[in-house]
């Protein structure tokens, strides 16, 4: 009877001592779970950062406090040369250079930018997914249009957008604002050339060439969609 | 009159004086949280010290003086400090890639404004300036910076909503333009 008595003590001693290990697992399973630090609510900047749309918060200083998170995208949304002459305007019509984790997606891809100046001359000007009309309002140009720019820049996730000066970041911001995405979850990070991080991939060597390899770049195949 | 009435009268009496001081003393600080707000906005603007060009670049055809146009790509960080070893007093221009909008038309203001005043200014883009000492002060571009015997007076905030208006026409740079330089 003793006997049975310790072991049945023994049996529940056991059984509880699992049930907390157990407990105890699974507490820190759900605590090891990615910490991510919260995002600032975007806000734009002063001056004529601020009419470009880049946030006063996340960016070119700070975006390195917000990459590799896996709520979120990263898209960098220059063409890998440009057609349009930024020479003219002391710029540079190359991709020269991302940020680790940025994918490219070329604004003008999605839609034609607006605004460029006269000495700058028109940048891409072929097949684009979208138009916006003279009344301010975007339509599709195909079929699967829509759903390529849902994924690409996912509406469950945080978006981070950049481009060389923060124009084209800018743009893709309002097209997707214009097409319903929330905005409170778009952040126009700045142009590469502020950024001074520790997560800088270098595409334009010295000697003049460029590293293009090095770059992840969503291709768009317009010839295999349905054209509206 | 009855002790009454009178005591009533001197609770009165009491009661207006404590309502007059009171009254006083509100007006008082009042005014005194007025005088320091009005002697606040009435502060004189701190005029930053004007720019009188030298005269090589007055009475110019309007050059824009391209640095690295002018000198071979390793000279131009020399040929600029050196500028400023010898004291010149000139403006300088700093471009960026920017995609688009008035900050990309911006420049056009500012070479259409050297042509009309016959005034060359240098220029510079963006691939030098973060080895030039003028990015220790100078961190958005672009922008126009001043330099009087050398040392940078002013230059346009592309970060400040200060600027905005002059960034954004031509009368609006010219109005900057012309309230910090002499010509």
């Amino acid at each position: 009877m003793k006997k049975t008595i310790i072991n049945a003590f023994i049996a529940v001693s056991l059984g509880i001592v699992g049930v907390l290990v157990l407990t105890a697992g699974i507490y820190r399973i759900l605590n090891d779970r990615e910490k991510l630090p919260e995002i600032p609510t975007p806000e734009v900047s002063e001056g004529m950062r601020g009419e470009l749309g880049i946030d006063k918060n996340v960016n070119e200083s700070t975006v390195d406090n917000y990459l590799g998170r896996s709520d979120s995208v990263y898209r960098d949304m220059r063409l890998l040369v440009d057609p349009a002459n930024y020479e003219s305007i002391g710029g540079d019509r190359y991709l020269s250079g991302i940020i680790k984790g940025f994918e490219v997606v070329p604004l003008p891809y999605l839609i034609e930018p607006e605004g460029l100046p006269e000495s700058v001359g028109k940048s891409y000007a072929g097949k684009t997914l979208f138009s916006r009309l003279a009344n301010g309002k975007v339509i599709a140009n195909y079929d699967e249009s829509k759903q390529i720019l849902e994924d690409l820049f996912p509406k469950d996730k945080n978006i981070f957008l950049m481009c060389g000066g923060g124009g084209y970041a800018g743009m893709t911001k309002q097209l997707l604002v214009d097409l319903g995405w929330d905005e409170n979850k778009i952040w126009n990070v700045g142009g590469y050339w502020y950024y001074e991080g520790k997560n800088k991939i270098v595409i334009k060597h010295e000697d003049g060439t460029y590293a293009f390899w090095k770059l992840n770049v969503h291709n768009i195949d317009f010839d295999s969609y349905t054209e509206l | 009159m009855p002790k009454s009435q009178k005591d009533s009268k001197r609770t009165i009496n009491k009661k207006l004086i404590l309502i007059s001081i009171a009254t006083l003393v509100f007006l008082a600080i009042f005014g005194f949280v007025l005088y320091i707000i009005l002697g606040g906005s009435n502060k004189v603007i701190e005029v930053e010290e004007s720019v009188i060009l030298d005269a090589e670049y007055k009475n110019t055809d309007g050059k824009q003086i391209e640095i690295a146009k002018e000198v071979d790509e390793d000279k131009v960080v020399p040929f600029f400090e050196n500028l400023i070893a010898e004291q010149k007093s000139f403006v300088l221009y700093v471009s960026l890639p920017i995609c688009n909008g008035d900050a990309a038309k911006f420049k056009e203001y500012v070479l259409d404004f050297q042509r009309k005043n016959n005034l060359s200014f240098y220029y510079l883009t963006s691939d030098y300036v973060k080895e030039l000492s003028v990015y220790k002060t100078v961190k958005y571009y672009p922008s126009v910076i001043l330099y009087s015997n050398g040392k940078i007076t002013n230059y346009l905030r592309y970060d400040s909503d200060l600027d905005l208006e002059y960034y954004k026409s031509y009368e609006g740079f010219e109005r900057w333009f012309n309230a910090n330089v002499e010509f």
